[in-house]
Formats: structure tokens, sequence, C-alpha cells
């Protein structure tokens, strides 16, 4: 009767379509099922859109999480028990006990704002009217990320619309070697998890360096007084960031650990000034 | 370990391929496998038939075969060692559709239904796509994005399918030749619906206010051109990044509207010194660059410098500045003397080739229009 169980399921098994992508075959599908599936333990994760269904932690620190199912806008940064690293893109992967997953990575085209809102003067001493305390105070924050003064100290906070997106038209060895390096980078800088967080991060401070360099250029007192509106000095800005030598109008030029990772896209969508 | 794999995954291409002949091929098989066990079982002699059906002292040969067989063929014990076998594998079919439910997200009957159809190409597989709308997903199509195929998907000539292949990852446009206004594709196994599209070309309407004028832009997308084949269906490869933009865009364009409209604000405000590609708007301010020849270094350094503080005995002026390529006087606009130039007909094509760059567009084309204000 176990024998007929055993043929019967590797027979229903062997139709589950996801042996065409990861690393995952019909015995395997198999053991899992026997190891997870009779405990009704919910041992497979999901990964869309570079984002687990689960909490990351949860998934680092129990290892019995035994496959990935990922989506085919994602891939997965992981580590197993030897310290060898690997990238997953789509598929279902089968995880060794050891292994933990280090980050997520969302590969579609990515949208964020650096800086305050956009319809507020952050200088002003009242925050948005219609606005808590707390949505004031993080605007505040927010505008402190992209302070900066022009070079005869006149203080500018520039809002940043950033659109980025991992390179991924090269060979998928390519790809992941990238991201493998990117992966190692931040592991050693003690940050794991959600990958799209942890980019903007650095994309947010590497642009955000980008914006006082651009503005220290500016010398607001030999600025036309016209000059001096939010709209032209939004070009002002914006023409010193982009990367000239890339040739595109609102392309910037990154550096490592970014380079080559992205392409990025940036629109200086006003800048407030006291 | 590794040969055990690759050998055991050869056995089940090899014996195990989805197709409807191999499907009804396996349902017979599976129909006569039950009958011969059924018929072992019957002719089980350690089974005790005569304690089953009493036959009378007085009967003839026939009547005698026949209740003999009876007695063998539906004697409890036999039925039971033979719908043992198809519990189990039922059994085993319901935990295979519970694990194809945990892994893909499709419910339970859709799991069974798709096992089904797989090994014994029975259950139902028709799927219509038209009419639905378009790129979202809809309860009939969720178990064709998450599993695929096979299938069949009934469409129209007016829109095409997006159809991604599990095996290679590569993406294909599906279209019906001009003739049939609708035909049917086989969604093979492997293979899995992506989307729909509205055929020849999709296009993406966005508005961007600019001195409180609402302007209106398109982006059109020309779909490739099918190849002349007398085939009714034709299929294009198109790549990963191509079909991610096209259902996107057949979405409502979340992932690309932010990158066009950050892209489009910025070129008409650091290019609004151009008209617009419009007659009914005259812009309300106009950037004119002024040749001013050497900009006002001595002026800054002379007069303003020294008052700044921590710039005293600043005196040399800036040999190399950017001033006179950036500073810009505002003056009235005047659309009778600045017509409609094309300007941002040349921005439009850096900005085109600028989003195929972003978004490593291969097949596709993309144009962007000015659609006049509101």
């Amino acid at each position: 009767m176990l024998a007929i169980y055993a043929i019967s399921m590797l027979f229903w098994i062997s139709f589950i379509p996801f042996r065409y992508q990861g690393n995952t075959d019909t015995l395997q599908l198999l053991k899992h099922h026997i190891r997870h599936g009779f405990l009704r333990n919910d041992a497979i994760k999901r990964v869309d859109d570079g984002n687990f269904d689960a909490d990351y932690f949860a998934l680092r620190d129990k290892p019995q999480i035994s496959a990935l199912l990922i989506d085919n806008h994602s891939a997965v940064a992981i580590k197993d028990g030897a310290s060898k690293r690997g990238i997953f893109f789509d598929g279902l992967w089968q995880l060794k006990p050891q292994t933990s997953v280090l980050h997520v990575f969302d590969l579609q085209a990515r949208t964020f704002t650096l800086g305050p809102d956009s319809s507020h003067n952050p200088f002003t001493a009242s925050g948005h009217p219609s606005r808590s305390m707390r949505e004031n105070q993080a605007n505040l924050i927010a505008a402190d990320r992209t302070r900066c003064q022009t070079s005869d100290g006149v203080e500018l906070v520039p809002v940043v619309a950033v659109c980025y997106r991992l390179i991924s038209e090269e060979p998928r060895n390519k790809i992941s070697r990238r991201l493998l390096a990117f992966s190692a980078y931040l592991e050693g800088e003690g940050r794991f998890g959600d990958g799209s967080a942890l980019i903007e991060s650095i994309l947010g401070a590497h642009i955000a360096e980008k914006l006082g360099e651009a503005a220290h250029e500016i010398v607001w007192a030999e600025l036309e007084p016209q000059a001096q509106s939010h709209k032209q000095l939004s070009a002002l800005i914006h023409s010193r960031m982009v990367g000239k030598d890339i040739g595109m109008r609102n392309r910037i030029a990154l550096q490592p650990p970014l380079l080559g990772l992205l392409s990025v896209t940036i629109n200086v969508v006003k800048v407030w000034m006291p | 370990m590794d040969a055990v794999k690759d050998a055991f995954r050869k056995l089940a291409r090899a014996f195990l391929p989805v197709n409807p002949f191999a499907g009804k091929l396996r349902a017979l098989l599976l129909f006569l496998s039950v009958f011969i066990v059924w018929t072992i079982n019957a002719q089980n002699r350690s089974l005790p038939a005569d304690g089953f059906i009493h036959l009378p002292a007085e009967s003839g040969f026939i009547r005698t075969v026949l209740l003999d067989l009876a007695g063998r063929y539906f004697h409890p014990g036999t039925l039971l060692l033979t719908l043992m076998p198809i519990i189990i594998f039922t059994i085993a079919r319901a935990q295979a559709a519970d694990l194809l439910r945990e892994i893909s997200g499709a419910d339970q009957p859709a799991s069974k239904d798709y096992l089904d159809r797989c090994a014994f190409s029975s259950g139902k597989s028709a799927v219509s796509v038209s009419g639905s709308e378009r790129g979202l997903s809809s309860d009939a199509l969720h178990p064709l994005r998450v599993l695929g195929g096979p299938a069949v998907i009934h469409f129209s000539s007016a829109e095409m399918l997006v159809i991604e292949s599990m095996r290679n990852s590569e993406y294909h446009l599906i279209s019906l030749a001009a003739n049939p206004a609708a035909g049917e594709y086989d969604l093979l196994y492997g293979d899995k619906f992506s989307g729909t599209l509205p055929d020849s070309a999709c296009s993406l309407r966005l508005q961007i206010e600019y001195e409180r004028i609402l302007r209106q832009f398109e982006l059109l997308v020309d779909l490739p051109t099918p190849p002349a084949s007398t085939h009714p269906i034709n299929s294009q490869a198109i790549n990963k990044d191509d079909a991610w933009f096209l259902l996107d865009i057949a979405k409502g364009g979340s992932g690309i509207r932010p990158w066009l409209q950050g892209a489009i604000k910025h070129a008409i405000e650091t290019d609004s010194s151009r008209t617009l590609n419009t007659n009914d708007h005259k812009p309300a301010v106009e950037l004119k660059t002024i040749d001013r020849g050497k900009p006002g270094h001595n002026n800054y350094a002379q007069s303003i410098a020294p008052l700044l503080p921590g710039r005293k005995g600043f005196s040399r002026p800036r040999k190399h500045t950017l001033y006179h390529r950036d500073n810009a006087e505002v003056s009235s606009g005047d659309p009778a003397s600045d017509p409609m130039d094309g300007s941002m007909d040349l921005i439009f094509e850096d900005m085109q080739r600028e989003m195929v760059s972003f978004f490593n567009l291969e097949n596709i084309h993309v144009t962007i229009h000015s659609k006049g204000n509101t």
C-alpha cells in the first residue's frame, strides 16, 4: 500500500510545472511533501515583486522553511552553511537547512521621492495645517535629507523624484555577479532584507550628495531675481546633476557600489528656499 | 545522486508527457489496469468465494459460471482490494493538489482540475479572454497565470496574448491573422498566460499641470508587425522587459507613468523657451538666454564676496563659470513671434531614446506626442 501511495504521489507531483525553473524536481517536491505536507507546515514562502509574503527575519532565522517560490520580477541573494553565496531568479528553489536569505531584489522599475512634500514649504515655521504633528515632523526629517547650501550660504531644499531599475538586459550570470557583489557589500555593512529599501537608502544618500555639490556650484547673489524662482533653480540643479557623459537628459552617473547595477533617472520637482 | 535525479527526470519526461493523446492513453491504461487488478483479485483463490453467493443445488452450467464469477468479482474482499489502490490514488491526487495550491496560490478545485488536465487530458480547459478587462486578473484566468497550460484560450483578432514559457523564460506575442475574427490558442504545458493587449498599438495618456494649465500627452507603443504567414496564429518573440512594459501599459501604466511624468515635466520646465505643440496656449512666461558676454564675476568678487562671512580677501574672478549658460531672464511670451518649431519633437525624440534605454525595450517602438491643453 505504501508503494502504491509513493508511486501515486510521484505520478501526480511530476505534473507540477515548476520543475522547469529553480532547482526543484519531482523527488524533492515529494520529500518536501513528506516533511511538511503531513505536518501542515507552511514551509514554502513566496517572493512576489521583490516582496516576501512573510516577515524577512522569520525566513532568515527559521531554517525549516524549505522552499522559495520566486516570481519573474524578483531575485533573491542566499548564503549556505559553507558561506557560499548564490542568486536565485524565478522558479521554485529548495533551501538547504543552513541556507539563509540575505537580500530580496525587485527587478522592475521603481520610483521614490527624495526630500519633503512638494506642496508645503519646509522653511515655514508652522507645518502643514491639515496634517498631524507627526506628519509635519516626518516632512522636516525628509527635508533634512536634501538640505543643501549654495556657495554663498543660502539654504535650499530640493525635492527629487527618482526612478531606477536594476540593469537586467545582460546575461543572467553577469547580473548574478553584480547582485552578489552588491549583496556582499550590504552584508559587510550589516544590512539585510528588502534590497529595494536598501538600494533606495544608498541611492538617496548618493543623490543628496550630488545635490549638495550642485547647490554649492551656485552663487545665489549672482543669480538674476527671476532665476531665483523654484522652477529655474530646479532646472539649474537638474542640469548640474545629470551625467553629461551618459548623454541622457535625466540619467545620472553612479558610483560604487551602485555603479553598473542600476539605471537611474531623476527629476528635480521643486527647490524650496527660505 | 544527481545521476539518479537526471535519470528520473528523463524517465518522467519520456513516460509522462503532457499532451491530449498521452493524457487519453494514460486514462485508458488506468482503466485497464484497474480491470486487470480487479480480475487478479477475483481470481485469487485465497478469497473465500463460496461464502458470498450460495449456489443452488440444481442449477445450469451457465448460471453456475455466472454466479461463480459474480461471487468472485463482487466479493467484498475483491472489491476492497481493487478499490484500495484507487482510493490511495485519489488521496494522492488530493495531496498533490494541496501541494500545488500551497506552491501556486491557485485554489484547490483549480489545482485538481489542472492535475486532471495534465494527467488525463480531462477537466475544463477552455477559457475565453475576449471581453475581459485587459491585463487584469480574473478568477478564470488566475490558474493560467500561475500554473499555465494545458488549456485552450479563446481570443479575438482585436487583442494579442502575451505568453511566457517556463522552459526558457521567453515571451511571445500571439496574434490572429487578419481573416478570422476570433480564434483559439493552445496553451501548452509549461507555458503561462501573462496578459492580453489590444492589437496593433497600446497607448497611455497622461496629463501634466504646468503654469496652471493641464497639458495632455500620449505615449504610443507600436507592437512589432507579425511576419507574413499563412498560419492563422502568429507568434513573435519579445524580451522580458518588452513584455513587462506592454503589460504595465495594459494595466494603466503604474510602473511607467512616474518615469514619463517626471521626464515630460522636466522637459517642459527646462525647455519652456520653446512653445509647446499647441496653438491655443500662450505660455505665461518664456525663458530667453541672454548673452551677457563675461558674467558678472567682477561684480560679485568686488561687491558681494567681501561681505559674505569667511569670504574676505576673495577677489579672483572664476575662470570657468557656467553661469553664462544657465542664467536666464523671464520675459513675456509671444507665440506669434515664436511659432511652433518642432523643438518639443526633438525633446520627445530624446525622451523616447532614454525610455528605450531605461526600460531595455528591444522589439517595440515608442513615440510620445503632445495632445494639446485642456
